[in-house]
């Protein structure tokens, strides 16, 4: 597969008419490609009629000239149709993987975005994107027309004389021997400095973002961790350099050589009287435009092999796995309801995240999900939003099997307030009506007041206007996360999944957190991720998870907290831990 | 009219868009000859060879034209110069031994200089980076650093090294080509370069436009870029919120128009750079050479392998251009980097000392502190005095400017106005050492390296005994965990295993701990890093805090109510301080106070 030419590639990710936009448009390189190369062979009898003053082949050199306006024109002709057809098979290229990438994108799970997925993916559609479209418009065309010259001339080399052929036929493989050693030996090179220049890179950006520490232990001047790199770095980079520059000199040598060898077995000949002195001037001239051409694919053919990664780049994105979603969901049978069946999970088909877990959330009640980190709290959450689907048994949401719900409809019933929230490029005020288009000014109003949103807005220089940069850049962790709050309380789902952990961190925002989840409760089902004491004690229902991933313990607070157990141990903990005061 | 004016406008940002342009790869064109100072000298002397060399590359073509001569002559006179033509071959061998000597020398000089100017380059920034102030070293700006070190460098000492000495290739290789071809013969000469200025004309026209068509296509793609980040970055909220079918259609539209916009500039782009190469390629040459230089053999101007030399050398010529034009591309892009990299090592350093004064204890003053990021104003005019041994902590909204004042005691900045004394010595008239025996932080940043556990706790004291880090370690309540690790103390944070939260703070206290500097700074956020461990880390901040002097930046005025002093922030001044029993009466206090115990302990 990795191995496969790039140009079949490309049929993939393009529509049948562009496909055959740009087959055409090869195909018309190739035969211009072949009128290039009879353009320059027609300088042999050209040469000899005109040094000889007599007919080639019965045509005299005017004659050769004529035919060779006229090989050349077509050329031309042919050449200009062949690029245009290919360039507008390569915009069509550009518009299909477009389309594509966008079509895919929206039908992965939503557990295949990690944080550096933007980032992949939109420059898989600019910078990338544009690589491609050049490699199918410019240098795919350009290989296919140069090789056909290439062809052209070897063949006719045979029948024009003999040893001519022989010495271009067996010329290319020799070339093309001598430039894989010295590609061999580039590579050699550089993968050699390639795990010292990452420690390098990865010790200096360590020791920028531990600058404080370094400096408060008196290690900022002489970081041995980094300066060892460094000078591993150099060394290693020496030896790397002189690998290289061995590559380098083979490659440089194997241009030359050809050109040099041939013109001496040429004169050899010429010297033995077995080839005459016009023939083989024109042979040496041949010679030397030929190696000229060799060296423009072999050029070529390397700048498209460096995009060969951006091809396996799609390819990989395109390969993953898509959500099955069925067309019409079934109908909700328990509006509000969640359920957890016999439910097994992994990441990786190997470290068991979830073992076994079945527990069930009645419409309205308030859920608490506690155990240590690691015990797939957040996978729990996930799962429910159907961001992975799960290896065996089965969620249900409303009454229904996730997998029998379309992504609207699923998401219909729930709202998320997790630990990264991200916001739109829009207004304050956009970001959080977005929760609900239809919701009114009073209950915008009275979410942003109860999720103390409000108090953001007053602190920004356009209020509510306020743009609040891509991805929320202008606003705190925790104010986001109030941001995320009210758009839940606007939207209204009967089901709220919600992580606590990181509201923690200050009294301020714990507080409207809390003022928000005692509203929330009041009309959505809660499942939660829960620190506080609080939110514990008053739950419905309480599931204890154990490292594991298993269902340790299951109830309510005041009979588990009768028990010895996880859950005794987990409460005397958080209690001993919300008492303590520094001083 | 309406319309006329905002075009105008249109035409004057788009001017004062070129200007900015201009300036901005004049900018980068002077930082790449700045950065490359250190090897101007090996530069140039690989200049020197790659000339030689360039100039060598006329040998093929000399042989063909003396060979060729000599071979004819032989034949007309029928008898065999081979005396001559193996001189000629031998000339040939020599040159090209030659050459290669002089490329490879020519590469082993630049790949030299290109290494030694990256190492350069590093230590550089390093040396900068250690001299910087705390408070530049931000997320965003350790984002600037990595581009800076992957990326920049790798772009800037590649162009320094290998740029000049491909560019004067690219120049000298024709240039000698040419200039033999009029050595041959001035006809034959101009022959070979008749359909250039055609080529140039033409090319020139449909170059028409370029650079406003190109930044049109930037912020094209740079749509289709944004739409696709928003896409991706907000797929949950899209999806959740049902806004899906949106998200996508703004990144489709976006990706439609781009793609309109493109082929309306290609298409006729592509037939007038066809018809301008066209008067370059094969065929033409080889018709306007040949028939010229037929006219010019029949003449008796010329003989045939010297039209035949010139042809060939016409057909190298336009080659070159191409080169040229790409050498300059990638200067432009290396423009950007270098100015990148010449922002990192222009970095504002703090000023160092040469008095080091010594201070008296470990009592602590602010005098008439001002500070201001930037324009914003973070501390007005800031008196506060912290008695030795007494434990402080500043609590106020956020963005009052707790952490930026606290922080200051460390060095992260400089005030801008008054000063920072620790046992009555400003801190500026300290050297970096005797200020960081005094003081030690935990902040919310752990600040772990990619080295061993016992390296890590042993930073700031290398030569601490084992039984003292392992102290260190039991008090900050993390040594019973790092015995669980199967190489316990000589664990590899990060490649043999990944600490949580919680663990990187209480490894961070151990630390500290073996500092034992008698002045602390803490951030108390940092008890609640980590649900999961709150209770150790606790226990760790409450051993680490004995017998120092302490400033704690406060997130839960409930958590620190037994402080010796509490400094109340509000916009960058202090409002009040006192002790708790004294502040009840502070309005503000008051309900700083009820926000934080209100939800905290509800049992019992």
């Amino acid at each position: 597969m990795k191995k496969r030419s790039l140009f079949f590639r490309f049929r993939r990710y393009m529509s049948e008419i562009h496909w055959h936009k740009v087959q055409t448009g090869y195909a018309l390189g190739l035969i211009s490609g072949v009128l290039n190369g009879l353009a320059l062979m027609i300088i042999m009898p050209a040469f000899v009629s005109l040094a000889e003053n007599k007919p080639v082949f019965g045509f005299s050199f005017w004659a050769w000239l004529g035919i060779l306006l006229v090989v050349g024109l077509l050329s031309i002709i042919i050449d200009f149709i062949g690029q245009k057809t290919a360039y507008l098979g390569a915009l069509g290229f550009m518009h299909d993987i477009h389309h594509q990438v966008g079509d895919k994108i929206s039908k992965l799970p939503l557990g295949t975005f990690k944080a550096d997925t933007a980032g992949i993916l939109s420059r898989m559609v600019t910078a990338e994107m544009m690589n491609l479209a050049s490699v199918a418009a410019h240098y795919l065309y350009k290989n296919f027309r140069t090789i056909a010259s290439l062809a052209i001339i070897a063949i006719l080399s045979w029948a024009w004389d003999y040893r001519l052929g022989l010495l271009l036929t067996l010329g290319v493989p020799v070339y093309l021997l001598i430039l894989n050693l010295s590609k061999f030996l580039l590579n050699k090179g550089k993968a050699m400095s390639e795990p010292t220049e990452e420690e390098v890179a990865s010790r200096m950006v360590e020791f920028a973002k531990c600058q404080g520490a370094l400096r408060a232990c008196h290690a900022s001047n002489n970081y041995e961790a980094l300066s060892s790199s460094l000078v591993q770095a150099d060394v290693i980079g020496r030896k790397s350099l002189a690998w290289q520059s061995l590559g380098n000199l083979i490659g440089g040598i194997a241009k030359q050589m050809l050109v040099t060898i041939s013109i001496i077995l040429i004169v050899a000949l010429a010297i033995n009287r077995s080839l005459n002195a016009i023939s083989a001037i024109a042979c040496i001239g041949m010679v030397l435009s030929f190696s000229k051409m060799l060296e423009d694919v072999s050029g070529n053919v390397m700048g498209t092999e460096e995009r060969r990664q951006q091809m396996d780049r799609i390819d990989s994105l395109m390969d993953t796995q898509e959500l099955q979603e069925v067309d019409v969901s079934q109908d909700f049978k328990e509006i509000g309801s969640i359920e957890l069946k016999d439910v097994k999970f992994s990441y990786d088909k190997e470290n068991v995240v979830l073992n076994d877990i079945s527990f069930s959330v009645k419409p309205g009640e308030m859920c608490a999900l506690v155990g240590p980190s690691g015990s797939g709290k957040t996978t729990i959450e996930h799962l429910i939003a159907r961001f992975y689907d799960v290896d065996h048994g089965s969620i249900k949401v409303s009454g229904v099997d996730v997998r029998d719900l379309t992504t609207s409809e699923l998401m219909g019933q729930l709202s998320m307030v997790f630990q990264d929230v991200y916001l739109f490029n829009e207004s304050l005020l956009d970001n959080i009506r977005m929760g609900n288009p239809a919701a009114s000014e009073a209950e915008i109003q009275r979410a942003c007041d109860l999720a103390g949103v409000t108090e953001i807005a007053d602190r920004l220089p356009d209020g509510w206007k306020t743009r609040v940069g891509e991805g929320g850049s202008s606003l705190s962790g925790g104010e986001r996360q109030r941001v995320s709050i009210a758009r839940a309380l606007l939207k209204k789902s009967p089901i709220v999944l919600l992580d606590e952990a990181t509201s923690a961190l200050d009294a301020e925002n714990e507080a409207h957190i809390v003022k928000s989840m005692e509203e929330l409760r009041k009309n959505a089902t809660l499942l939660v991720i829960a620190h506080k004491l609080e939110t514990i004690q008053t739950a419905d229902k309480i599931v204890v998870l154990s490292e594991d991933g298993r269902v340790e313990q299951y109830g309510m607070h005041n009979d588990l907290i009768k028990k010895e157990g996880d859950y005794k141990k987990f409460w005397d903990y958080r209690i001993s831990a919300s008492q303590w005061q520094l001083v | 009219m309406a319309d006329k004016k905002s075009n105008k406008a249109d035409k004057k940002s788009k001017e004062n868009k070129d200007i900015n342009n201009k300036q901005k790869s004049k900018a980068g064109q002077s930082a790449l000859k700045r950065l490359g100072v250190p090897v101007r000298g090996r530069i140039f002397f690989a200049q020197i060879l790659t000339v030689l060399s360039g100039i060598l590359s006329i040998a093929p073509y000399v042989a063909l034209t003396e060979i060729g001569r000599l071979l004819i002559t032989s034949y007309q006179l029928g008898e065999m110069q081979w005396l001559e033509i193996w001189n000629a071959c031998r000339l040939l061998i020599l040159f090209f031994s030659l050459k290669t000597f002089l490329y490879f020398t020519s590469l082993l000089v630049t790949h030299f200089a290109d290494l030694k100017l990256r190492n350069l380059l590093r230590r550089q920034i390093v040396g900068r980076m250690s001299k910087a102030p705390l408070s530049w070293f931000s997320e965003s700006n350790s984002g600037l650093i990595r581009k800076a070190v992957q990326d920049d460098t790798q772009t800037v000492h590649t162009i320094i090294a290998h740029g000049p000495i491909d560019q004067l290739n690219a120049v000298v290789t024709p240039l000698s080509l040419l200039i033999y071809a009029f050595y041959v013969d001035w006809r034959l000469g101009l022959l070979s370069i008749a359909t250039i200025p055609i080529h140039v004309l033409f090319y020139g026209h449909s170059m028409k436009g370029m650079p406003e068509k190109t930044a049109e296509m930037d912020t094209k793609l740079g749509k289709v870029s944004s739409t696709m980040v928003e896409f991706v970055s907000g797929i949950t909220v899209v999806k959740a919120f049902g806004r899906a079918g949106k998200a996508h259609r703004n990144y489709l539209d976006a990706a439609d128009e781009f793609t309109k916009f493109y082929h309306n500039w290609c298409i006729p782009l592509v037939s007038s750079s066809c018809l301008a190469l066209s008067w370059i390629s094969i065929p033409v040459l080889l018709l306007v050479n040949l028939g010229g230089g037929a006219l010019l053999i029949n003449a008796g101007y010329v003989d045939m392998a010297q039209v035949l030399t010139t042809t060939l050398i016409a057909l190298e010529l336009p080659q070159t251009l191409i080169t040229l034009s790409s050498i300059a591309w990638a200067y432009q892009l290396a423009g950007s980097a270098g100015v990148r990299l010449c922002d990192v090592l222009d970095l504002k350093t703090l000023p160092e000392t040469k008095l080091d004064k010594k201070p008296a204890d470990s009592s602590i003053e602010f005098e008439n502190v001002s500070f201001a990021y930037g324009e914003t104003e973070a501390l007005k005019d800031v008196d506060l005095k912290l008695p030795q041994g007494t434990v402080s902590a500043l609590i106020g909204p956020s963005g009052s400017g707790k952490t930026t004042l606290a922080t200051l005691i460390a060095r992260f900045n400089d005030p801008d106005l008054g000063s920072v004394k620790i046992g009555g010595v400003d801190i500026k008239d300290m050297s970096e050492d005797t200020l960081y025996n005094q003081v030690a932080f935990v902040l919310q940043d752990a600040q772990l390296l990619n080295i061993s556990i016992r390296e890590n706790i042993c930073l700031g004291r290398p030569d601490a005994s084992y039984e003292d880090m392992v102290k260190a370690a039991k008090a900050a309540q993390i040594h019973d965990y790092i015995e669980t690790l199967p190489k316990s103390y000589d664990t590899v944070l990060g490649t043999d295993t990944k600490f949580s939260g919680g663990q990187e703070q209480r490894l961070a206290i151990a630390r500290a701990i073996l500092i034992n500097a008698p002045v602390l700074l803490l951030d108390e956020a940092t008890a609640f890093a980590d649900p999961e461990s709150e209770a150790e880390i606790q226990k760790a901040l409450s051993y680490l805090i004995k017998d120092r002097t302490v400033l704690v930046i406060a997130h839960r005025p409930g958590a620190i109510q037994g402080a010796d002093k509490l400094i109340i922030m509000e916009n960058g001044k202090i409002s009040d301080e006192g002790r708790h029993e004294e502040l009840l009466g502070n309005a503000h206090y008051r309900a700083l106070l009820k926000q934080s115990t209100k939800h905290e302990v509800v049992v019992k």
